[in-house]
């Protein structure tokens, strides 16, 4: 049932808080409802980069007070070593999620008097949440938003967009040149080479695959495992991407293969949510920015209207 | 609320504890605040101050009595974002050197309350002003100083009129607020470009685009119309104080000379008395376009906490 949102200034409490997590202090900022909690906590993960809490135009402070207005509890946070957080900035890689810091965070969210917890991730959080989730008891809702369905970070989808000769016309000019001197972008070169030689083999592969009538499945581990997971627990998950994002076009590829077995198989319990557009990230403007909190509280007030998990039937063909 | 159990122990021990009530938007109270203090006894206070719409600060405290206070002002919009990091640890760098630092997200922006449609130019000076009245609660009669980067440029150089000779930095300062409009208006033709959109933003300025919503969208930020009319016609010069501050300025670019635009800057500066110093950090800054990478921007912080330590003279032995 959509409840009525009251006005802000009755709707809303915030207090901040430092919790630890793996020797570091993280900061986050809890948003509870004034009134009638659900007692329904999420927990909002975003994307690596040195950007504090409230993110980009605030989406996730709007976020945040709009989920409790709505009578959910929200955290959102800074992962060690960005914004308010102690400890050192860690890069973004696929391989190795930061999962300690999502899991310490929801144990704070925990504490909060909630009994169900929605896991959030945007971008690399979202890969951040699908490997957390196991460890998340109460979970009952994982919500994923633009998130690389293959292991590859901007720079490398950024590669993928342009033709080997774009490449090859950039590689040779002067600019390029200088610049190979210097290790930093030597390295960032090195990797969007390596791109375009794993799409051609890549291509390559799924041509002699199709003359051998087997379906290609190019979606990472990392991001199948964890969703067959939490589809097992009879979890709710969402899926939002811009149809502009490389990564929608990755995600739709990628249900010929495993994860389209595991989301057909779950039924109701997904919700795939496309969002036209032609940017990669939902971010950069407002309006869909709006859009995505929007569907994110559409969601949820369906989560709360789903009753408890039931085991999952034995898996056929798999 | 009670205190967190303290983490640690020996010289890793650190503290974390939060305080004060929770509160509902526009109730007016005690602050409520979390705080953190390092094994260096250096001590981080972060959460909600202030009435009505209350506005989130952090407050980093040298382990003694601060020989000094900074209050740090953001700039806006992408920029508020892209300088998130280094005014963090340009915060605990000055902390470590015994200089209380005072950072805010301004009222209508980022995790403070309030309305963004009711933001003026005005408004983000009284904001400033407030938690640099804070910050003169906490340093008692030590002296004060300002950074402010790119759009906080302009706010600092106001709210420093207030504390005549004041030290202040300025971060690739904004010299002209129409004009950081029409950049913003720019990157977003650069980025329709890019991405090869079909329905690009209009390209008659920003000041046309205002329509029934109130706000123009710049790259994902919104910026409404009395924050725009009210800081329109506002430059660098016309902010500025006719008793002069001692005064760095650092231009972040790469490989570049100073433009002319720095160069009449400073000359404009001097004939007002001032002192500028101009210099240039390496790192070239896409102000609009973020990355995930942060750049290395050590000597930047640390030739700025050098100035200020300077100007605010040695610390006792």
């Amino acid at each position: 049932m959509r409840r009525t949102v009251p006005t802000a200034e009755t709707a809303w409490r915030e207090f901040p808080a430092f919790f630890p997590a793996e020797g570091n202090d993280l900061f986050g900022i809890v948003s509870e409802p004034a009134e009638s909690p659900e007692r329904v906590g999420v927990l909002l993960a975003w994307g690596g980069g040195p950007y504090p809490s409230c993110g980009r135009n605030g989406v996730r402070t709007r976020l945040a007070r709009s989920l409790a207005g709505r009578g959910f509890h929200a955290l959102r946070f800074d992962y060690a070593g960005v914004g308010e957080s102690s400890g050192r900035a860690r890069p973004v890689r696929f391989a190795a999620p930061w999962t300690s810091d999502v899991v310490a965070a929801s144990r704070l969210l925990a504490e909060q008097g909630v009994d169900r917890i929605v896991l959030l991730g945007n971008c690399f959080g979202g890969r951040n949440v699908l490997a957390s989730a196991s460890q998340v008891d109460q979970l009952t809702g994982v919500a994923v938003i633009g998130s690389p369905v293959l292991d590859l970070d901007h720079t490398e989808m950024l590669a993928r967009r342009q033709s080997i000769g774009w490449h090859a016309k950039r590689a040779l000019s002067a600019k390029t040149i200088r610049n190979v001197a210097r290790p930093k972008l030597r390295r960032r070169y090195g990797r969007i080479l390596a791109t375009k030689i794993r799409s051609v083999i890549r291509l390559l592969r799924s041509h002699i695959e199709r003359s051998h009538d087997s379906p290609p499945t190019s979606a990472s581990p990392g991001f199948v495992e964890p969703i067959r997971s939490i589809l097992d627990r009879r979890v709710p998950l969402f899926l939002a991407y811009s149809t502009g994002d490389p990564a929608w076009s990755d995600f739709c590829r990628a249900q010929e293969g495993d994860l389209g077995r595991a989301l057909a198989r779950a039924g109701p319990l997904v919700t795939v949510h496309p969002i036209e557009a032609s940017v990669r990230d939902l971010q950069t403007e407002v309006a869909l920015q709006d859009q995505v909190i929007e569907a994110v509280q559409e969601w949820l007030d369906g989560i709360l209207a789903l009753g408890t998990q039931r085991p999952i039937p034995d898996r056929e063909g798999d | 609320m009670a205190p967190e159990r303290p983490e640690g122990g020996g010289a890793d021990r650190r503290v974390i504890e939060t305080h004060g009530p929770r509160r509902t938007a526009n109730e007016s109270g005690p602050a409520s605040v979390a705080s953190r203090t390092d094994a260096r006894g250096l001590r981080e206070e972060v959460g909600f101050a202030g009435e009505g719409d209350r506005i989130f600060t952090c407050l980093h405290r040298p382990p003694f009595e601060p020989r000094a206070g900074v209050l740090i002002c953001s700039s806006i919009c992408a920029d508020f974002m892209a300088n998130y990091q280094r005014e963090v640890e340009l915060a605990r760098t000055l902390a470590a050197r015994g200089i209380a630092v005072q950072r805010f997200h301004y009222r209508g922006t980022g995790n403070s309350e309030g309305d963004p449609a009711v933001v003026t130019f005005d408004r983000l000076c009284q904001d400033a002003r407030e938690l640099s009245e804070a910050l003169r609660h906490c340093v008692g009669d030590a002296p004060m100083g300002f950074v402010g980067t790119r759009w906080g440029a302009l706010v600092a150089v106001e709210v420093s009129k207030e504390f005549p000779g004041s030290p202040l930095v300025l971060w690739e300062p904004t010299t002209d607020a129409a004009g950081y409009f029409r950049d913003a208006g720019r990157a977003r033709l650069i980025r329709d470009a890019r991405e090869g959109r079909s329905d690009p933003a209009p390209s008659k300025g920003v000041g046309a685009e205002f329509d029934g919503r109130g706000f123009v969208d710049l790259l994902g930020y919104s910026v409404y119309r009395p924050l725009y009319e009210s800081a329109r016609g506002r430059t660098l010069s016309s902010v500025m104080d006719r008793r002069p501050h001692p005064l760095l300025i650092v231009r972040m670019a790469r490989g570049q000379r100073r433009t002319s635009e720095t160069a009449s800057l400073a000359t404009e500066l001097a004939e007002a008395g001032y002192d500028p110093q101009v210099e240039q950090a390496e790192l070239a800054e896409s102000w609009w376009f973020h990355t995930d990478a942060v750049l290395r921007v050590r000597p930047l912080i640390d030739r700025t906490a050098e100035w200020l330590e300077r100007r605010f003279g040695s610390p006792d032995p």
